[in-house]
């Protein structure tokens, strides 16, 4: 649980910047930045997270890159969510009407302050639902560790359950995720209902 | 460098190996993808019901699902649910009913947001000229949904298959697990590149193609 907890923190702190910056990148970014980041991001999207995480872990080291399994998850997580963090951002980005910018430059405001007052507030209420569900994912793909021998949560649970047949781990980890989880999905279903009947 | 991750007389030995890791893949994503789309179907008439209790089931169903990580859903179905129901199987068909259900359940939102998009007024309209449940969902509903459903349906056959790697973490045999195999075969990263490469393909390729149907329905929708 522990382990779950602090990769899950870990990742979210080290994807939302990059990923902000990747999403504010592509739309207000000069065309040869922009189109770039947009097919990296969508090839990198293509890849499955477990792949890119074991890659790391069991490819790397030939290259003479040899990290922990803990670094390992927490790399591999930290760039496909910079990605899917990224996707949110630019989604919120994009709703919010060109006239907008145009207008607060008008005005002679700086594009920093026009980030800060005038586009951010209202991508920020769009965003909300595809941020959750991206919170979602982030917190399960923490699960991906056991799979390179971390010591999660599952990991713990599945090592018990091989060497002993006790099932009962596996039952309180399935129970972790939910307790982690599940608030996350109601709270993601609460949000995509209320953009629903704002739109 | 290169030699270590493309290197192509290693790729060329361990072709075979690859293949069948591929088509284990393949097969896996297809029967998983039946069964998702048949589960959605069964979720989201429970939700249309009129019975309280079953709506009530069908959306903490939904939840539940998207809630699991896959990783812990194909690990809980595996050594869990199933012994628990006396079921005894292999890894491929508990993997294929783990995916099933997980994607059965956003299949089933896929379904009513594109019955949702459905102007009320038109189901009423038709309800009124006499016609019955099944006709209004064979001539007004199905017609515009189809319509609507499909870029989304793509784009979550894409999510179906980017899961198929955690297969591997029960013993099935599949791409990531035959790469892995041939890598220490070989001592070489070459298949986990080539599966990555393959993996990267495939969803490209599913990707250009839930673009050409977006561009598709949207202009069907305009007309």
């Amino acid at each position: 649980m522990f382990v779950t907890l602090q990769l899950a923190t870990l990742t979210f702190f080290l994807a939302i910047v990059p990923g902000l910056l990747i999403a504010l990148a592509r739309r207000l970014g000069p065309r040869w930045l922009a189109l770039p980041l947009g097919a990296m991001v969508n090839l990198v999207r293509c890849v499955p997270t477990l792949l890119t995480v074991v890659f790391i872990y069991l490819a790397l080291p030939f290259a003479g890159i040899t990290l922990s399994a803990f670094a390992s998850v927490l790399l591999g997580t930290t760039f496909m969510q910079v990605v899917f963090f990224s996707e949110a951002f630019r989604g919120a980005l994009a709703s919010v009407g060109k006239g907008q910018f145009d207008a607060a430059y008008a005005c002679g405001l700086r594009t920093t302050t026009v980030l800060r007052r005038v586009i951010l507030p209202q991508a920020a209420l769009v965003a909300a639902p595809a941020f959750a569900s991206s919170l979602v994912l982030l917190v399960q793909n923490t699960s991906i560790a056991s799979a390179v021998a971390v010591n999660d949560m599952i990991g713990t649970a599945l090592n018990i359950q091989t060497n002993y047949g006790d099932p009962a781990p596996l039952v309180a980890a399935g129970i972790g995720y939910l307790v982690l989880i599940v608030p996350l999905v109601r709270l993601t279903r609460r949000w995509e209902r209320r953009m629903a009947m704002a739109l | 460098m290169t030699s270590h991750f493309f290197n192509l007389a290693v790729f060329w030995r361990v072709r075979l190996l690859l293949l069948q890791g591929a088509v284990g893949t393949a097969k896996l994503a297809f029967v998983a993808l039946a069964i998702a789309l048949s589960i959605g179907i069964v979720v989201f008439a429970a939700q249309l019901g009129p019975w309280r209790p079953l709506r009530w089931a069908a959306e903490w169903f939904i939840d539940l699902m998207r809630a699991f990580p896959v990783l812990v859903f194909l690990v809980l179905t595996y050594y869990l649910f199933l012994p628990l129901l006396q079921v005894r199987i292999d890894p491929f068909a508990a993997a294929a009913v783990a995916f099933g259900l997980k994607h059965g359940a956003y299949f089933a939102e896929i379904y009513r947001s594109a019955w949702l998009a459905v102007e009320r007024g038109q189901i009423q309209a038709a309800a009124s000229l006499g016609l019955r449940s099944w006709r209004i969902a064979q001539l007004v509903v199905i017609p515009q949904a189809a319509l609507v459903i499909l870029p989304p349906l793509f784009n979550q056959i894409a999510f179906l298959v980017r899961d198929m790697p955690f297969a591997f973490v029960i013993g099935y045999f599949e791409l990531l697990t035959s790469a892995r195999a041939a890598e220490v075969l070989v001592r070489n990263s070459t298949p986990l590149v080539a599966a990555i490469l393959i993996y990267i393909l495939a969803l490209l390729l599913l990707q250009w193609l839930g673009g050409r149907i977006e561009e598709f329905s949207r202009r069907r929708l305009e007309a």
